[in-house]
């Protein structure tokens, strides 16, 4: 909020903030998406394919990483759980996956029915624990958040008929319709479509009615309350549907890696997708498949040079939070963020 | 019955160690509005420098010591370095910072101390048991865990109630300005206090890495347990983090000892002991739903309108 120039009375007032043009944001997400789905070519061409199976991972956690900054973002809800959300959806297809392998009732390898299953799933907790997190407003959400993915954690390795604590390889991926996903590059365009459908949803909600009220309780929850929105509804919706499209991201990472394993829902993975959404810029949705982009393939390259990668991760994010707290997206987009 | 109060013993010991962390924690929230996710790893570079003191030298008084300083000089360094500016940000600055530290944290043991796990020993003095009640031998290490926890909370009561420097860090959590104002250094005296907290946790993270592994990421889940106390006691409150301790460490431990058994009655016991433990681990965050459900500020918080 620093960055808002304060108005008479002292309160910030987005009457003076810097305007950008309302096609800008518009051209930079259709250009990142574009440069998303030719990647596969271009790291092709430069003699980097190993890259490929990185670039679905990044279109993956980038797409959980656009539905958590709906919250984050525009809601200014920080969850530092949502990793749970994403193995949430993991578990719900994973296990489908699994129970199919080993011919026990309750399976399917069919995308069209375990995927949107796993966003209900997802859906569901995210209201459960919504209610309960929304209680609380600022740092104890925080701390709720982060206390409920812990708890998750804890029984996500319990679940022994599932691999405990060590997980269970997959055998195969889910099915879409007739298609099969075994192949990489068909896997990753079909992530890549529903990426871009995801972008959509959330650019329409964030221009709705729906999304200015979660916007405006961000700014001034007192002030949308006494103009009459139940603004405490609004939040509740706006976090479970994030909760419910990181849970399709999970859906899809499990397939990915085909290997079903309680990390996914390791704290330390909310956090990487709060540094994801901050790296490319909070609040301008696209930014998070940039943070994405950035993050793995940094981690990629840095691999072959050094095995603290993380050390360096770390010391890298401290100087873009005090320095350049816009992200990429923000420098890109030349304007205040939030607006 | 022997059962019951060796247990609460447990519970006790697993809260002090617990109010030791949270402590620190809460101190440093209420002073200085910061959220710390890094607060665990210096419990884990407490017991780390401990492990490597105790190893060379074979002293636990030593071990101790060094695990203290070493915890309290890796905080002032958080501090001066990257906490400091963070003093005025919001919280997902303050949430992304820190969480770097613990990145950096993890990864830094790792590259000092290498990848294999380490221990602490206990110090000879302490070994064996005494008896508590006629039939009940309990380890005499578990008590002075209980003792030192006592003892450390005295200590910083005394000092933030008792002293000069304590009125200031009274004064420092009402009105920052106003404290400066008056003459008193406050970047010292936030850096004396992130210090002390960090000393506290290291304190922490040594007397509890004999029953513990010494490898990283050991104190991310005491963090996450401190938040779940500090979210049950309130936010600020020492008073709070003291009760809130005790619940959360008596709670987890009745539950892993009653409920495996409690469940066992109910389904047949093969799969009771593992959806025992699952739910002794979710017991302590059930604590805390029922304290969001009803009372959302804390027990101790303040009131406050948003």
């Amino acid at each position: 909020m620093s960055r808002i120039a304060p108005g008479r009375d002292g309160i910030p007032d987005e009457t003076h903030v810097e305007r950008t043009t309302w096609w800008r944001p518009l051209l930079i997400t259709v250009l990142v998406l574009v440069l998303v789905g030719i990647a596969p070519f271009l790291v092709d061409a430069v003699g980097l394919g190993y890259l490929q199976r990185s670039l679905t991972r990044v279109v993956i956690l980038g797409l959980a990483a656009v539905a958590l900054d709906f919250i984050v973002g525009y809601g200014g809800l920080v969850s530092l759980g949502h990793a749970m959300f994403l193995a949430l959806g993991s578990y719900t297809t994973g296990v489908l996956l699994v129970h199919l392998s080993r011919g026990e009732g309750l399976a399917t390898g069919q995308a069209l029915i375990a995927w949107p299953l796993s966003m209900l799933v997802g859906a569901l907790f995210g209201l459960g624990f919504g209610v309960l997190a929304l209680r609380t407003r600022g740092v104890y959400f925080i701390m709720v958040t982060l206390a409920f993915n812990q708890m998750m954690f804890f029984l996500f390795n319990t679940l022994e008929p599932y691999g405990g604590d060590d997980g269970v390889r997959l055998p195969e991926r889910s099915r879409l319709g007739p298609l099969s996903l075994e192949a990489d590059l068909t896997f990753f365009y079909v992530c890549f479509t529903l990426l871009v459908l995801t972008v959509i949803v959330f650019n329409i909600l964030i221009r709705s009615p729906f999304g200015w009220v979660v916007r405006g309780a961000r700014d001034n929850e007192l002030r949308m309350k006494a103009i009459g929105a139940r603004t405490p509804r609004y939040q509740l919706a706006a976090f479970a549907i994030s909760a419910s499209f990181a849970s399709l991201a999970g859906a899809l990472a499990v397939n990915e890696s085909q290997f079903l394993s309680p990390d996914i829902s390791h704290w330390t993975q909310s956090g990487e997708l709060l540094v994801m959404i901050i790296v490319g810029g909070m609040g301008s949705l696209i930014g998070g498949v940039i943070g994405a982009g950035v993050l793995l393939v940094l981690e990629e390259l840095a691999i072959d040079f050094t095995n603290n990668w993380q050390f360096f991760v770390g010391i890298g994010l401290i100087l873009i939070v005090l320095v350049a707290r816009r992200g990429v997206a923000g420098l890109l987009l030349g304007r205040h963020r939030n607006v | 019955m022997e059962l019951f109060l060796e247990q609460t013993l447990n519970g006790l010991q697993a809260g002090f160690t617990l109010l030791m962390i949270s402590a620190g924690l809460t101190l440093i929230f209420g002073m200085m509005g910061v959220l710390n996710l890094a607060h665990g790893s210096l419990f884990m570079v407490g017991a780390f420098v401990a492990a490597d003191v105790g190893a060379r030298t074979g002293r636990f008084e030593l071990a101790l010591l060094a695990g203290v300083l070493g915890a309290a000089l890796a905080g002032v360094l958080m501090e001066v370095l990257v906490i400091r500016f963070l003093y005025r940000r919001d919280h997902l600055d303050q949430v992304l910072a820190t969480f770097a530290l613990v990145l950096i944290a993890n990864q830094g043991v790792q590259m000092v101390w290498g990848i294999r796990p380490r221990t602490v020993s206990r110090p000879g003095w302490l070994e064996g048991s005494l008896t508590v009640l006629p039939g009940l031998q309990y380890p005499i290490y578990r008590l002075a865990i209980i003792g030192a926890g006592i003892v450390a909370l005295l200590v910083l009561w005394l000092l933030i109630e008792k002293t000069r420097v304590g009125m200031w860090i009274r004064a420092g959590n009402t009105n920052r300005e106003l404290l400066g104002a008056l003459g008193v250094n406050v970047t010292v005296l936030y850096t004396v206090v992130f210090a002390m907290g960090a000393g506290l946790a290291g304190f922490a993270g040594v007397v509890a890495a004999p029953y513990l592994t010494v490898e990283s990421g050991m104190g991310d889940n005491f963090l996450i347990l401190s938040f779940v106390v500090i979210v049950i006691g309130g936010i600020g409150s020492i008073k709070g983090a003291v009760v809130a301790s005790l619940i959360v460490g008596l709670a987890e431990t009745y539950a892993h000892t009653y409920l495996p058994g409690l469940i066992g009655e109910l389904t047949d016991p093969s799969s009771a002991a593992a959806i025992g433990s699952s739910l002794a681990s979710a017991s302590i965050f059930l604590v805390m739903v029922v304290v969001l459900l009803v009372r959302p500020q804390g027990l101790y918080g303040a009131t406050t309108t948003t």
